[in-house]
């Protein structure tokens, strides 16, 4: 069974997933074997399924719990919260005072020996931290830079091996209302099924957000296919391999999304190209 | 201008950004943040609570474990599956099938008694709650009533194929058929109007005859 073919399976999966009527036990097993793979296509079907069931109680009209429902609720976190915090205190103060103890006896013996060249170490080690803390932030610049390095030597050689193919084709991304001056562009390497999205002038996602790229089947299923970020100049990439299972793509759109990307979009499209007035 | 372009989409509070940010917080151990989602969505838990168990000091005391559950594991919830508010509905669904099924079955008793008079939301609410519950109930009218009494006998009473066919007085394999075709259809309209992007906007208003 393809992952296409599990999206129905999927949906009753999700309405009662011990159902024996619903589902043969060979499709159950197939589906919670492929699910527990961490299939991105299928995963995605099961938080469709979820979203989609779980609209189903709007039908009914709201109905509002007593307000004392709310107090009960936050009496019962606060005290959970509370008695672990006066255990954590108990505790505290035992080790506080032993390591008091153990502090004094330390001290006094070290008196002394301290008093005598303590300045002098101190100096020392404080010279040494700065050194250290110095070296820290150059390696970890230089590790952020590498890897963006890589990256873009990454995409490059994609890119090249793109205009290398025989079966191209560039579609023009059209921007939509959160950008007013954002441009971009597909190129499709046909025979590959890859996607190089390349965009320009886009404003970068609020902080804590990130873009990210949806391919959008003609029954409209949004199935996500990675995330990116723009640079200062708001230019941006992304290469991308079109899964095999989920049939033709009609619309290429990029939203913004909390950062680490999601499964379902959320947030508004920002630039996005129509497929399937694309011939071959 | 078709029907899901004529709502002004902006006013229709699905999930937010501020759920995930919410279910972040919460996950710190911030309980302002628990109080802050329990605001936004004690009504529809509660709802969903109450249309399944059909007592309303149960589906209280529902209301109460489902959010305090959420707060006792806060490190379950994954973002990648999906939205703070699916997880919540099928939180509840699942927690008063159980208690419903280790309670005695109420015999008597209809949605009518059951829903008896509340405080009620606040007009912002009953706004969004209005505007929501009508795009949902455009989908269920494009259902036949037979699939419609189906699904919200799964949905609701938690009830296998077999069991639905029972209640109902029908043959299994009429429930199979009704519950799937019914189910495919509600996504397929679910998924046109709440998608909380314009993406599905974009491609319906490209793709849908006016």
């Amino acid at each position: 069974m393809t992952c296409t073919e599990r999206r129905d399976s999927i949906l009753l999966h999700a309405l009662n997933a011990n159902d024996h009527d619903a589902l043969t036990p060979a499709e159950r097993e197939s589906i919670r074997a492929h699910l527990a793979t961490g299939c991105p296509t299928c995963s995605a079907a099961l938080a469709e399924a979820e979203a989609a069931l779980a609209q189903i109680p709007l039908s009914l009209p709201v109905q509002t719990p007593s307000p004392a429902v709310r107090d009960r609720l936050m009496q019962r976190v606060l005290a959970t919260s509370g008695a672990t915090r006066s255990r954590s205190t108990q505790a505290g103060t035992i080790w506080r005072t032993l390591t008091a103890i153990a502090a004094c006896l330390v001290a006094g013996l070290a008196t002394a020996y301290f008093v005598s060249i303590k300045p002098k170490h101190e100096a020392q080690i404080a010279s040494r931290d700065a050194q250290i803390n110095s070296r820290t932030t150059q390696l970890s610049d230089r590790d952020a830079k590498i890897a963006q390095l890589m990256s873009q030597v990454t995409v490059a050689q994609d890119t090249l091996r793109m205009l290398d193919a025989e079966n191209l084709q560039m579609v023009s991304l059209n921007k939509a209302d959160p950008q007013p001056t954002a441009r971009g562009r597909l190129i499709w390497d046909r025979d590959r099924d890859m996607w190089h999205i390349s965009v320009f002038d886009m404003k970068p996602p609020a902080p804590g957000r990130t873009f990210e790229l949806w391919y959008i089947t003609p029954d409209q299923r949004k199935i996500a296919a990675g995330t990116f970020d723009v640079d200062a100049k708001g230019n941006g990439s992304i290469v991308v391999t079109i899964p095999k299972d989920i049939g033709p793509v009609a619309v290429a759109a990029i939203t913004d999304e909390p950062m680490g990307g999601v499964a379902v979009p959320t947030g508004k499209v920002h630039i996005l190209a129509e497929l399937n007035k694309v011939t071959n | 201008m078709t029907a899901a372009t004529e709502v002004d989409r902006s006013r229709i509070a699905r999930d937010t950004p501020d759920d995930f940010e919410l279910m972040s917080s919460i996950a710190a151990g911030d309980a302002q943040a628990l109080k802050g989602l329990y605001d936004r969505h004690a009504g529809l838990v509660f709802t969903v609570c109450l249309r399944i168990v059909r007592d309303r000091t149960e589906a209280e005391d529902l209301l109460t474990e489902i959010f305090f559950e959420l707060w006792e594991k806060r490190d379950r919830y994954n973002a990648m599956r999906g939205s703070p508010v699916s997880y919540l509905v099928t939180l509840s669904r699942s927690r008063a099938i159980d208690r419903k099924r280790r309670k005695r079955p109420i015999v008597s008793g209809s949605i009518e008694t059951v829903n008896a008079p509340s405080a009620g939301p606040t007009p912002a609410e009953a706004t969004e709650a209005g505007e929501r519950g009508t795009m949902v109930n455009r989908c269920f009218d494009r259902l036949d009533e037979p699939q419609r009494q189906a699904i919200e006998c799964a949905f609701y009473d938690g009830l296998s194929h077999s069991e639905v066919a029972t209640k109902l007085s029908r043959p299994l394999g009429t429930i199979k058929t009704q519950i799937r075709s019914g189910l495919l259809r509600l996504r397929e309209c679910l998924g046109r109007f709440f998608d909380s992007t314009d993406v599905a906007n974009q491609g319906d208003v490209k793709n849908r005859a006016t």
